[in-house]
Order: structure tokens, then sequence, then C-alpha cells
């Protein structure tokens, strides 16, 4: 079935059009990225799919119903999980804390203890860690903080904005071995990733997003073999 | 000697006055970025409440006027701010200027402008001896409850669901948001939080000074305010240490100030915070950037 | 003509049909009774004070509750210049000899007051034009209290809360209908000069203005100095009109008033600090009354003392709530400058849902991808 279901989407600021009538769905199960230049609207587009930014026009669909004035809280309980490009670890709070705030998206009644085990069992690492700052962390021990609490609240969608940004090439072996763990067990994902090679190795559906404009990438592939065909989709670089 | 100890129970019990008030307004702004110049008025409303509920017995009266303050804070938030939520900090400053301006109208208008006078916690009014001290019973009330308090307050940041969840908003509103954590439910908190320590300042400090005018929020608010830039913007315990050593410097200048100055007093702790924002424009304590509960 | 010539001749309209609007309305309350011209010779007054704030907070969107301080410098000082020797003398006995001789007649008071405030306005800015936002507001709150402070126990010169009373009360419409004439003359000078222009731009986009860095407090002190001054004399002129001065006068009514009119108005523009100053006025004037009891018009009302500040400050409240341009959303009269000085366009939604408190900082923002501030900036519009 379809969860995720985006149409026309514009989103501007001010003056700035950063997303331009962008539509893609995105099925059950299913991997979906997107890649494309910086200031493509990548983030603008996931921020509009949590409901963080205010569209201009056009509308989000999560499992056929219209949740374009949803707020993000409303989102989040519905099962669509969101880790930003910043991670979002709240620094202030303990690690286990962080894990064990994503529960509030629970249905009342679920035990958020069993989500945050069942989470940690995707990163151990952090299992002994749990009354730690979460300030202490490195760039990876983040992102697996923020991946695991985006874990924590069950959510049908999982939504990343550069989950690649700054990590080391062995931290990101880990990452994406994590992320098709988690394909495999039957969790849909949606991506945003400048990282073109890890993209196309996890998704099952590729976009290219450029100046605001998305455009299917039917060969994948291609984009990592074929200069012309990657400069088409992505631009230069 | 024991001038000095007398003095130092004096500020301990003002400061914990204003810890209290400082706690209230900071509790908001750390979560709202929302400075609320209407944090006097809720205090001055707390203390008619005291009035209007006087014939009932005391406890009664005092619950009563909490649960007045509360509702007007939650009533505040929902007309007044709630429509201004992601202006600017001086738009937020100015409505709630506009705000506190308007329920002190309102009052006057009902109450009149004459202070009137409000026997609250008369039975309080005798001192005890300690260790060689003569000390108020209401200065050990007002120390031990907001004591309390702030323990109380602690644990519920700490320990509970909804207070972690506030913690986190604390931080990043649009993150915990994304997280599930919900909006509504977290700003009427702390404005319940808020209206909760607002009353029961007004009950020591009606306690104290046995009078109510219109515009009695007003130092209270301003004290607030400097207790808060003085110990950081942005992190909850840096506002109660800030009320502290605010209530220390109050009662040193008072004691120690030569005649001639004494009258600036004020004048000198307003301007040191002017002074103090151009050297450290988020307070002695504060850090710019990530705001701490 | 060169164009440029034109366009300012064109720029510059909007304080002609301001004067044209004042001296209109000047016209008419001539015509009426003794009341309204005192009442009109007030709102002439609270213009002067008006146009000077908006001079700052106007062009640089800082809100501050500091223009006051101004004002009350400019109302003691002329209050002191002013007075006859022989009261001074009775009044302010141990005033310093020379302060106690000076005698002087009211424009040269007035001049001299304004140069005061600029000396209060310079030191004040040196030390606090490196704070933002809320900072700059707190900041300007802290010196209003301790200027009130200071004059309510300077009691050798202000004669502390008691306040100076016997000054000359000869304020006629005719007299200050030129002080008024000149602040916006002045006002709109400043706003078409390099610096005002500047400070505009800033005003609209923060981040580009902290990247202009010293610059733009540059051209902040400049405004601020020329609005110390000519709030100098609006206070000055408001001494003259009151007769008697106490420290409450020159304090936090005074700072909701001219807020109120600056903000109904619409803070962007000259035209909405004058049309603000009218608007209220009236207003102001039908609540004293109603407030005093009595007869309005037909009707009989009881006395309802506090119901005055009470409708003004739900006045400013709805005005920030519903409609914070205020009247005129930032155009002018006469003349609608581009879209990106004169005011945000209605209707656009730009940035975060707008839910939002003030947030510092925001973990999902797009600031990275398209170097534009997403959190709402600045300044009600």
């Amino acid at each position: 079935m379809t969860l995720l279901e985006v149409s026309g989407l514009h989103v501007s600021y001010g003056p700035i059009d950063a997303v331009k009538g962008v539509s893609l769905s995105v099925e059950r199960g299913d991997v979906v990225a997107i890649v494309g230049p910086n200031g493509a609207g990548k983030s603008s587009t996931m921020l509009a799919i949590q409901g963080l930014v205010r569209t201009r026009s056009g509308s989000v669909r999560w499992r056929g119903t219209d949740i374009t004035g949803w707020t993000p809280e409303r989102r989040a309980r519905a099962g669509i999980s969101f880790v930003p490009e910043s991670r979002g670890v709240f620094r202030t709070l303990s690690i286990g804390e962080n894990l064990r705030l994503a529960g509030c998206a629970l249905a009342t009644g679920a035990d958020v203890s069993e989500r945050v085990q069942l989470a940690l069992r995707h990163f151990p690492a952090l299992a002994d860690r749990l009354s730690e700052r979460a300030a202490v962390l490195s760039g990876g021990e983040c992102q697996q903080l923020a991946i695991g609490r985006a874990l924590v609240a069950a959510p049908e969608l999982l939504v990343l904005d550069e989950p690649s940004l700054g990590l080391a090439p062995v931290v990101l072996d880990e990452l994406f071995a994590a992320l098709a763990a988690l394909r495999d067990e039957g969790l849909t994902i949606l991506l945003v990733e400048q990282n073109v090679a890890r993209a196309v190795k996890l998704a099952d559906h590729l976009f290219s997003l450029r100046g605001g404009v998305i455009e299917r990438v039917d060969e994948p592939d291609e984009l990592l073999r074929n200069p012309s065909y990657r400069a088409k989709h992505l631009g230069m670089g | 000697m024991s001038a000095v100890a007398q003095n130092l129970v004096n500020a301990l019990s003002l400061g914990s006055l204003y810890a209290l008030i400082a706690l209230g307004i900071a509790l908001l702004f750390s979560i709202m970025g929302l400075i609320n110049f209407a944090h006097g008025e809720l205090i001055m409303i707390g203390g008619y409440a005291l009035l209007w509920f006087a014939a009932l017995p005391f406890a009664l009266a005092a619950v009563l006027a909490v649960a007045v303050v509360i509702g007007c804070g939650l009533a505040m938030e929902r007309l007044a701010f709630r429509s201004v939520r992601g202006a600017s900090g001086e738009t937020l400053l100015m409505t709630s200027f506009a705000l506190s301006l308007f329920i002190q109208g309102g009052v006057l208008l009902f109450e009149g402008a004459n202070p009137k006078s409000a026997d609250v916690l008369g039975s309080l009014g005798a001192s005890v001896e300690v260790a060689g001290l003569s000390i108020g019973k209401l200065d050990i009330t007002i120390i031990g409850v907001t004591a309390v308090l702030l323990l109380g307050l602690a644990w519920f940041l700490r320990r509970t669901s909804l207070g972690v969840q506030m913690r986190a908003a604390a931080e990043d509103f649009r993150m915990a948001r994304a997280l599930g954590v919900r909006a509504n439910l977290v700003v009427a908190t702390a404005f319940g939080v808020s209206g909760a320590f607002a009353a029961i300042a007004a009950i020591f400090l009606v306690a104290s000074t046995g009078t109510l005018t219109p515009s009695m929020g007003l130092s209270p608010v301003l004290v607030g305010f400097v207790a808060i830039m003085l110990g950081g913007l942005g992190r909850l315990w840096a506002a109660a240490l800030g009320a502290y050593v605010l209530a220390l410097l109050s009662v040193m200048l008072q004691a120690y100030l030569p005649d001639g100055v004494a009258p600036y007093r004020d004048a000198l702790v307003y301007l040191g915070i002017v002074v103090i924002l151009v050297f450290r424009p988020h307070g002695i304590a504060g850090r710019p950037g990530a705001v701490r509960v | 003509m060169t164009s440029s010539r034109t366009s300012v001749l064109a720029r510059s309209a909007p304080a002609v049909i301001c004067t044209l609007l004042v001296l209109a309305v000047s016209g008419l309350a001539l015509l009426g009774a003794e009341t309204t011209q005192r009442t009109a010779t007030q709102m002439l007054v609270m213009g002067v004070i008006t146009v000077g704030t908006y001079i700052f907070v106007g062009n640089s969107g800082v809100l501050s509750f500091g223009h006051v301080v101004f004002v009350a410098v400019g109302a003691y000082a002329t209050a002191l210049m002013t007075i006859p020797h022989s009261l001074k003398q009775a009044l302010l006995p141990a005033l310093p000899g020379w302060l106690m001789e000076l005698e002087l007649g009211l424009p040269e008071a007035l001049l001299i007051s304004g140069l005061l405030s600029v000396l209060v306005a310079v030191v004040f800015s040196l030390l606090t034009l490196r704070l933002e936002g809320m900072a700059a507001g707190i900041a300007s709150l802290a010196l209003l209290i301790s200027v009130n402070v200071v004059i309510n126990n300077w009691d050798a010169v202000t004669h502390g809360s008691q306040g100076i009373v016997g000054i000359p009360a000869d304020l006629t419409i005719g007299a200050t209908v030129p002080w008024l004439i000149g602040a916006i003359a002045v006002a709109m000078a400043y706003q078409l000069s390099r610096s005002g222009f500047r400070l505009r731009a800033s005003r609209e986009d923060s981040v580009a203005a902290a990247a202009l860095g010293i610059r733009i407090r540059r051209d902040r002190s400049i405004a601020l100095v020329i609005s110390a001054f000519v709030c100098g004399v609006g206070g000055g002129l408001y001494a003259h009109f009151l007769g008697a001065l106490t420290p409450g006068d020159v304090y936090l009514q005074l700072t909701l008033l001219t807020l109120l009119m600056l903000i109904v108005g619409g803070i962007r523009s000259l035209s909405g600090a004058v049309i603000g100053t009218i608007f209220i006025s009236v207003l102001a004037e039908l609540l004293r009354r109603i407030e005093a009891g009595g007869a309005v018009g037909p009707i009989e009302l009881p006395p309802h003392p506090g119901i005055q500040q009470l409708i003004l400050a739900l006045t400013l409240l709805l005005t920030l709530l519903l409609r914070p341009g205020g009247i005129t959303s930032g155009r002018e009269l006469g003349f609608s400058p581009p879209g990106w000085i004169g005011g945000r366009r209605k209707g656009s939604h730009t940035g975060p849902t707008a839910d939002e408190p003030a947030t510092r900082s925001s973990a999902a923002s797009p600031r990275a991808e398209h170097g534009v501030p997403t959190a709402k900036q600045g300044h009600p519009s």
C-alpha cells in the first residue's frame, strides 16, 4: 500500500522558492532515496513532510489521509519518525532520556522500555551508556542515537535527512548496514542522501531533486557509471 | 556577628521570594523564549485573590488563589500568547507589556487605585529564637516552602515523562515536536507551573507587606528580570542563583550603603544590569545558543 | 530633471502629506473650544515624541522602551531652563548658581534639551548597541527604570517625587505645530539618507545585518541620536503643555502611549507614526472623558477610573495580535516604497510553522541549504 504520498509540494522562504511542485510516493516496505546537489530543496521537502515548515501549496497524504494541516507531533504519533540533518539530539538530556522521550509518540499503554530495548538491539553500543549526557557523543554515535530514538516510536516510516553527513567511511558502513537490517525487517525508509553510492545501494527507488524540481531516476546504477547521466540528474559533481 | 547572620537570614528569605518569582519567569522563557512582563500581574491577582477569599479558612483561600492564578496564566496563554508564538523576542515582550497594563487597568477598574490591606498568615508574625538569632516564623516558612518547591520542580523535570518532555522542548522545541511532544501540553504546563509559583510568591509577598495595589506586580517582575539576567538567560537554576545573589546584594547594600546613596540603590542595581548585559549579553552564567533547563 | 531628483521629491511625499494632515487637524481644532484646542496641543506634542521614537524604532526595527528616557531628560531640562528665576529659588534652592540664574525662551531651551538628550543617547548607545533583540529591550527598560529612580531621588534638581511646578504653560497650537513639522521633516530626511536606507535594509534581514556588523551599529547610533534629539524636544514641549512635571509623567504610562501610537499607526512608516498619534489621541481623549464621568455628548456617565488604561492597553494588545503592522502596515501615505523596504507582503507564508515559540536553536533548519534565516526574525509587522 502507499504509505506516503506527496503531491505538488511548494515551499518558499520569502521570495525564494525552495521546493517547486514536488510529487512522490512511498510504498510500504520500500526504501526511497532522494539525491541531489546542495540547496536543491531536499531538506525542505523532508521538513514539509514532517510538518516543520509551512507549505505554500500541495498536499501530503499518509495512508490515504490528508495530513497537510497536521502538527509535527500528530504526524509523529501517526507513525512518521524524522531524523533531521542535525540529528536533533538533546544534549542536555541523557542518552536514556533521549530514547525514552520518543516514547511519547507511542499509543498510551505501550511499553516504552520494551521499545527502547528493541531500538538498542540495532545500536548496542549505546546500551551501557544510558545515563551519560548526550553531549558527549561523537558524530557517528549521535546519528545512532537519533535513529535509535526514532525507532522507539515504532514508526511505519523512517525519514532521514542526510544520514551520512559528516561521518567517516567505517562508521558509514555500520550505519548503512543497520539501515539495511531495518529494511529487511520491513521498515519503510525515505531518505535524502548526498552520498550517491550508498543511496543507490540501499534504495529500491531513486529520485533526484534539482533546483526544487524532482525527477525519477530510472537507472540508478547509471548514476555511478555514466558521468553525463549523472550530470543530467545531479548537475555538476 | 549576629547582625551579619541576621542579614544572611533576611537575604535567604528575600532570596527565596525572589527565586519563586524568577523561576516562574525563567520557566516560560526557557521553553517559549517569552519574557512575560505580565507575570507581575499574575502575582498581583494572586494577592487580590487572597483578599477576595479572605472569609474562608486560610488553607482553602490559598488553594483557591493558586487555582485562580493558574487559570489566569492559562487564559493568558490561550488568548494572548498563542497567536504570537513564533514572533521575535521583542514582539513577545511588547505583547506581554500590553497585557500587563491591560490586566492592571482591569483590576484598577474593579478594585480602585487605593492600596488595600490584607492580613495573611498573621499567625506567623512572631519570631523564634534559633541559635541566638531572632528569626521570624514567616521567614522560616518562606525559606522552607521554597526549598520544597525547588526540590519538587527538580524532581518533576528529571523524573517524570512530562518533565523530560519540557526539558527537551526547552532545548529544541521543534525537534521535540517532531518526536511527538505535544506543544500545547508543554506550553500549558509551563504556564501552569509558572502561575503556581507566582501565586505562592504572592502569598508570601502579601504576608510580608500586608498591602495590595493594582501596580504591585511591577517591582516583583523587575526583580525577576534582574535575577534572571544576573544568573543567565535560559538556565533555570541560574535564575534561582541570580535571585539569591540579588537578594544578598540588596540586603547588603541596604545595610552598608551610606545614607546619601541609599535611595539610589535600585538605580544602581538596574544600571548594573545594563553593564552586565553589555559584557555578558547572556547573563553571568548563561551561554549563547543552547538553552538549559 | 534627473531621475534621482524626481524620485527624492516623490519619496518626500509622505512628509508633505503628513504635514498637510497635521495642519488640517490643527486648523480644525483652532475652530473648537478651549478644551479641544488643549487636546490638539497635546496631540501635537505627542506627535513630536512619537515621530522622534519612530526615527529609531521604525527604521532600525529594534523595539525599545528607552525613548521616554530622552523625553524625561528633555522635559526636566526645559523645565529648569524656562521656569522664572524667582520660582526656581523658592522651589529648588539647592540648584547650582548658574542654573538658578538661567532663564531662556522656549525655543532655545528646547534645542538645548535636545542636545542634552543626545548626550544621554551617546552614552547609552556606547553601552548597548551591541545588544540584540530581547537583551536590548531589557536594557532599555532597565535604563528607563534607573532614570526614573534618579529623578525620584535627586531632590535638589528635580524636586524628587513631588515634581516641578510653575512651568510656563503657555503652549498653543500655533507654537507647537512648527516643531511637529520640523520633526516630520527631520524624520523624512533621515529616512531618505544613506544611513537610514541602510538601517531599513538591515531591519528586513538581520542575518545580513549581522554580517555588516559595525556599519549597522554606526547607523543605529546615528538613528538613536537623532531620535533622542527629537524626543528631547518633545519632552520639553510636554513639560510646557503640562505646566507641572512629576516623575510619573515620563515613565510607564507615557511609554505605553507612545508605543501604542507607533504600533497602532504602523511602526514601519512615518505616516504610521503620524496617523497613529492622531488616532490614539482622539481615542485617549474620548476614554479620558469616559473615565472622568460627566457628559459625553448626550450621555451622562459615572466616573470609571482605570478604563482609559484598560482600553488603551487592550488596543495595543489587539493590534499586536491581530494586525501587527498597524493601520498603515508599513506603507507610506502618497508613496509606497518597494516591497522589501515598506514591509512584508501580506499573505506570504515564510519560515517554519507559525505556532512555534521563538526558538534559538533549531534542529530541523534548512539554513545550511539556503542561507536565509528560518526563524521568524524581526519585528512586529
